[in-house]
């Protein structure tokens, strides 16, 4: 057991430490920044199969099948287990604020929301703050690298798909769910994204299906709103008038 | 005409222009005062509009055209057309300007009026307006059932001493700049034609 975590830690710190150099630089930090747009392109036009005859049909047929008090309690389920890594990367961050926030909501939702099936904590105003391993590795100064849409799992940076494959290797719940159990996570993860899919369809299908460089504008927002989350500011230039006399 | 009635109106003339600088300058400089609690009325109104709006259980058709109102009224969409449109604004007529103008508006309200309506039994709050460089930036918090609150951006310029909303940003995300990309792209695919963009424009759902 005790080796186990060692190598989880090994792990860990052997991506931080490559991310830390592996990041390709972007010169100009605020714009887009992508060398390896062929590639990501093709990759989109994957993703977007993907999500034709893959994601979006099951997730109309799931939320249609499936009563609507199921489909929040399973994705209040899910969340609730993604906490303990939100808790691990806000004490990496020497966020205190966010790790009270977050202890507080899972500890409420786990015990008084039943394994956290109920959102009881947001009803009470914790809400709780998302965060990952790609805002630890920002907060250590770690660029943000090219962008890169990744198979399955869509608009991503280098530096945060070195966050994505942290948080696949710690797997919090070894421990916990054994056996068949092993298969719940990443199950409720799945129904969570199907829920979500479908709750957001709107906003969407707009971005995939209804704009004409659906690559182009999932990048940007991709782009804009991770920065945005990550400095908690826009970014200096935009607070130009476009008046000239001004 | 004496020496001291030459000099008598050398300086009455000398103050005539002095009065006339004075005035323009003071003129100038009650155009160019806007404070930030002006900005911050119009959002705070825009705001209003909006959240009357998207509670007022209408069908979404009439909604748009409710949304479309709230736009012209508060934002400069002239500025916000020449923005998206960039480069090309510059070699479209003034018809085609125009046309797409309202085009423009069309989308604009349709799209982000789809968006707002999510927000049925929410509500929009100003929270804080503050001055940056020479506009001011209104920051708006979007209150919903049992999720976690968002912000909105409002972005607020100077127009002839009229204050205008000339770009917003939805969880950070830049409406003008996305959108410039957008119509950058539905351009491309049509060639460069910006006849063909406008009507495009009228006919998305």
């Amino acid at each position: 057991m005790r080796n186990r975590i060692k190598i989880k830690i090994y792990v860990i710190m052997l991506f931080m430490v490559t991310s830390l150099v592996g990041c390709t630089g972007n010169p100009t930090k605020t714009t887009i920044f992508d060398p390896y747009e062929d590639t990501n392109r093709k990759t989109h036009s994957f993703n977007k199969s993907l999500d034709k005859s893959l994601l979006r049909p099951a997730s109309n047929t799931y939320v249609a099948i499936v009563p609507k008090p199921l489909v929040s309690g399973i994705s209040n389920f899910s969340s609730n287990l993604e906490l303990p890594i939100d808790i691990l990367n806000g004490i990496l961050q020497v966020d205190l604020h966010g790790v009270s926030e977050n202890s507080g909501r899972f500890l409420i939702n786990s015990t008084l929301g039943i394994f956290g099936v109920f959102d009881i904590a947001s009803r009470l105003g914790i809400y709780g703050k998302r965060t990952g391993f790609d805002q630890t590795l920002y907060t250590y100064g770690v660029r943000e690298g090219a962008y890169t849409e990744i198979p399955a799992f869509g608009p991503n940076t280098e530096r945060s798909t070195a966050g994505l494959i942290m948080s696949f290797a710690i797997n919090p719940y070894g421990g916990v769910f054994k056996g068949a159990q092993a298969a719940i996570p990443t199950s409720a993860k799945i129904l969570d994204l199907m829920g979500k899919r479908y709750k957001y369809s709107d906003a969407i299908d707009g971005v995939l299906y209804q704009s004409d460089d659906s690559y182009a504008q999932s990048r940007q927002i991709y782009l804009e709103r991770m920065r945005f989350n990550l400095e908690g500011k826009l970014d200096d230039n935009v607070y130009e008038s476009p008046y000239a006399s001004d | 005409m004496t020496t001291s009635m030459r000099a008598h109106m050398h300086l009455i003339k000398k103050l005539c222009l002095v009065g006339c600088i004075l005035f323009s300058l003071l003129s100038a400089s009650a155009v160019s005062a806007l404070n930030t609690n002006q900005a911050d009325r119009l959002i705070s109104s825009l705001v209003k509009d909006i959240n009357t709006i998207i509670n007022s259980q209408k069908p979404p058709t009439f909604m748009y055209l409710d949304f479309k109102s709230v736009l012209t009224k508060y934002a400069d969409t002239k500025i916000m057309s020449q923005k998206v449109l960039g480069i090309d604004w510059r070699r479209a007529t003034v018809r085609q300007r125009q046309d797409f103008q309202k085009a423009f508006e069309h989308y604009l309200s349709r799209k982000y009026g789809k968006r707002f309506r999510e927000f049925l039994g929410g509500e929009i709050i100003v929270t804080k307006s503050r001055k940056v460089n020479s506009v001011f930036e209104v920051v708006s918090i979007v209150q919903l059932d049992d999720q976690a609150p968002f912000e909105v951006r409002w972005l607020v310029a100077n127009k002839d001493g009229i204050p205008k909303m000339f770009n917003l940003f939805i969880e950070g995300i830049n409406v003008s700049s996305s959108e410039k990309t957008e119509i950058g792209a539905m351009l491309d695919k049509r060639r460069g034609n910006i006849d063909e963009l406008i009507t495009h424009l009228w006919e998305l759902d």
